[in-house]
């Protein structure tokens, strides 16, 4: 019995003694791995950030990253037996499982690497994603953070961000900025055209090619509408139409260019004639009441 | 604050890069490299720079201006930089429109004017950027793909015509096997020297500007345009790291009528 309780036991012990050689080892695989991969990051931050703009440094970091990440835990597998191929053929049914288990958390990872790849969107744009307007903040593996214009952060999740429509303000070289402004009907159209023309032109960011122009865009009921168009840079587009917005009455005044307020032209018809009736009809309604 | 005039005193020579030294004051209108002392003032076309005599510096162009308080214990000094800082730096990218277009032919040599930015530094800290000049910029291509450049409108010379103060010469080498029309020329001013002559006369690296089936391509030599100018800036390697920042200026010529 004791040989037998002996040799059972050092059995044991041995088999517990190499399951423990080997969970250490995965488990020194995975801490050795993400130490690389966090190293790695701040790494890449490090030096990346200082050469190159971050909607191009991020992606590359958060690839590098998860990829490192990923590669470790494949790697963790093997001191505990498991090859790559059984675990294709174990992810195939593992994965069904988790792919319906988890199909919302999935379905934003795939967003989030399409959107890393395709790049509607980058880190500093100006956009607007599913009706929230603001700064990309940053975009991770399962969502976008937004900035919006009142310093509030928003939580997009990808899948959102990749079905909905993107409107993003910066992938263009230059924006319109657009000016509506009344000026009075006794105003010289030509001298009011040249005036707002060449506020434009004396403008920095107002673009030399495409031309800013100004044209007469409507006869109005109170004055005649003058819309004003020059090209901006994105980057500059609301401080540029803030200003032209800001100095376009100054300038408007210092040419002596009225701009009107709403107003109404009543015409009476033998006006006069209807004033003298009831001027009679009050007298004698007066009249009687004194009798009376 | 008493004001000499007449006051510049150039201690330096052709060969040196030093800046010139403004002895005392006056507001005189000069090109950089230049050093202020308190109680000295300058003017580069429309940007003036005060260093007033309890040791504060001025700086102001069309756009505005920005001052530092520096006890009056170190001089401050004004560098040329390429005309691509102030206002805001969109691209490394300037295009200068010709006020009549220009028939260029193979092998002919062309001078035009180009504006250049102030740094206004002290020791190695770099107080502000401004313009001598009115700022301006274009788009060369379309809304979408285009690049925008800092503008800016000159006349095209056979030879070296000099200019105000705050505006460079550009030696354009036309380097094609047709000739051509060019309504325009932009460059890389982020990769341009700067170098200046024995008369302080400003100028950017000689530009080759290649013609091939009506598309311009202008890339930087590296190199004076003309012999024995001093280099008095010479472009700092990190703000080159980026791709953008090395490519060659490229643009669709217009179509004939």
């Amino acid at each position: 019995m004791a040989s037998n309780a002996t040799g059972i036991l050092p059995i044991s012990l041995g088999s517990i003694g190499v399951e423990a050689t080997r969970i250490a080892a995965t488990i020194a695989i995975l801490v050795v791995g993400i130490l690389f991969a966090v190293i790695v990051r701040l790494g890449m931050r490090r030096s990346l950030s200082q050469k190159m703009p971050p909607h191009v440094y991020k992606p590359l970091e958060n690839f590098t990253f998860y990829g490192l990440l990923i590669l470790a835990g494949i790697l963790a597998l093997y001191p505990l037996g498991l090859d790559l191929t059984s675990l294709i053929v174990a992810g195939g049914f593992t994965g069904l499982v988790l792919g319906l288990a988890a199909q919302n958390a999935l379905g934003n990872l795939v967003s989030g690497l399409f959107l890393l790849a395709e790049q509607p969107i980058r880190v500093g744009d100006p956009a607007s994603v599913a009706g929230v307007s603001g700064i990309v903040a940053d975009i991770n593996i399962l969502s976008t953070v937004i900035r919006t214009w009142d310093g509030v952060l928003v939580r997009i999740p990808n899948n959102r961000v990749f079905n909905e429509i993107i409107t993003n303000y910066y992938r263009t070289s230059a924006r319109r900025v657009e000016i509506l402004i009344g000026v009075h009907y006794n105003t010289d159209i030509d001298h009011a055209l040249a005036v707002v023309k060449k506020l434009m032109e004396d403008h920095p960011y107002c673009l030399v090619n495409p031309s800013p122009e100004v044209f007469v865009e409507e006869y109005a009921d109170s004055s005649i509408n003058l819309r004003a168009r020059c090209w901006a840079p994105p980057q500059v587009w609301f401080a540029t139409k803030v200003e032209l917005q800001t100095r376009l009455k100054k300038v408007l005044e210092e040419a002596g260019i009225e701009i009107p307020y709403p107003q109404l032209d009543l015409h009476l018809r033998s006006a006069e004639a209807r004033v003298a009736v009831e001027l009679v009809e009050e007298r004698e309604s007066l009249k009687g009441a004194g009798e009376g | 604050m008493v004001l000499l005039k007449k006051t510049i005193r150039r201690y330096h020579r052709l060969g040196s890069a030093a800046p010139l030294r403004l002895h005392a004051g006056g507001g005189r209108e000069i090109n950089p490299p230049f050093r202020l002392e308190p109680g000295m003032e300058a003017r580069v076309g429309e940007a003036t720079i005060i260093y007033s005599s309890d040791g504060v510096v001025r700086a102001c162009d069309l756009y505005g201006c920005f001052e530092a308080f520096t006890g009056g214990e170190a001089s401050v000094e004004v560098r040329p930089l390429p005309g691509i800082h102030r206002l805001k730096k969109f691209s490394p990218f300037i295009y200068i429109e010709l006020a009549k277009s220009l028939y260029a032919r193979p092998g002919s040599h062309y001078w035009v004017w180009v504006p250049v930015d102030l740094e206004v530094s002290i020791g190695s800290s770099v107080l502000g950027v401004i313009s001598p000049v009115q700022v301006k910029y274009t788009l060369v291509g379309d809304v979408l793909g285009g690049t925008v450049c800092r503008h800016y409108r000159s006349e095209a010379y056979t030879g070296p015509r000099k200019p105000p103060a705050g505006l460079a010469l550009l030696g354009v080498r036309v380097k094609s096997k047709s000739d051509a029309i060019l309504p325009g020329i932009g460059f890389n001013a982020l990769k341009s020297p700067l170098y200046r002559d024995s008369e302080g006369n400003l100028y950017y690296s000689l530009v080759e500007a290649e013609i091939e089936d009506e598309r311009l391509t202008v890339k930087v030599q590296e190199k004076p345009p003309l012999q024995g100018l001093v280099q008095v800036y010479r472009p700092r390697q990190g703000a080159l790291a980026m791709v953008q920042q090395l490519q060659p200026f490229t643009a669709s010529l217009p179509s004939p009528l």
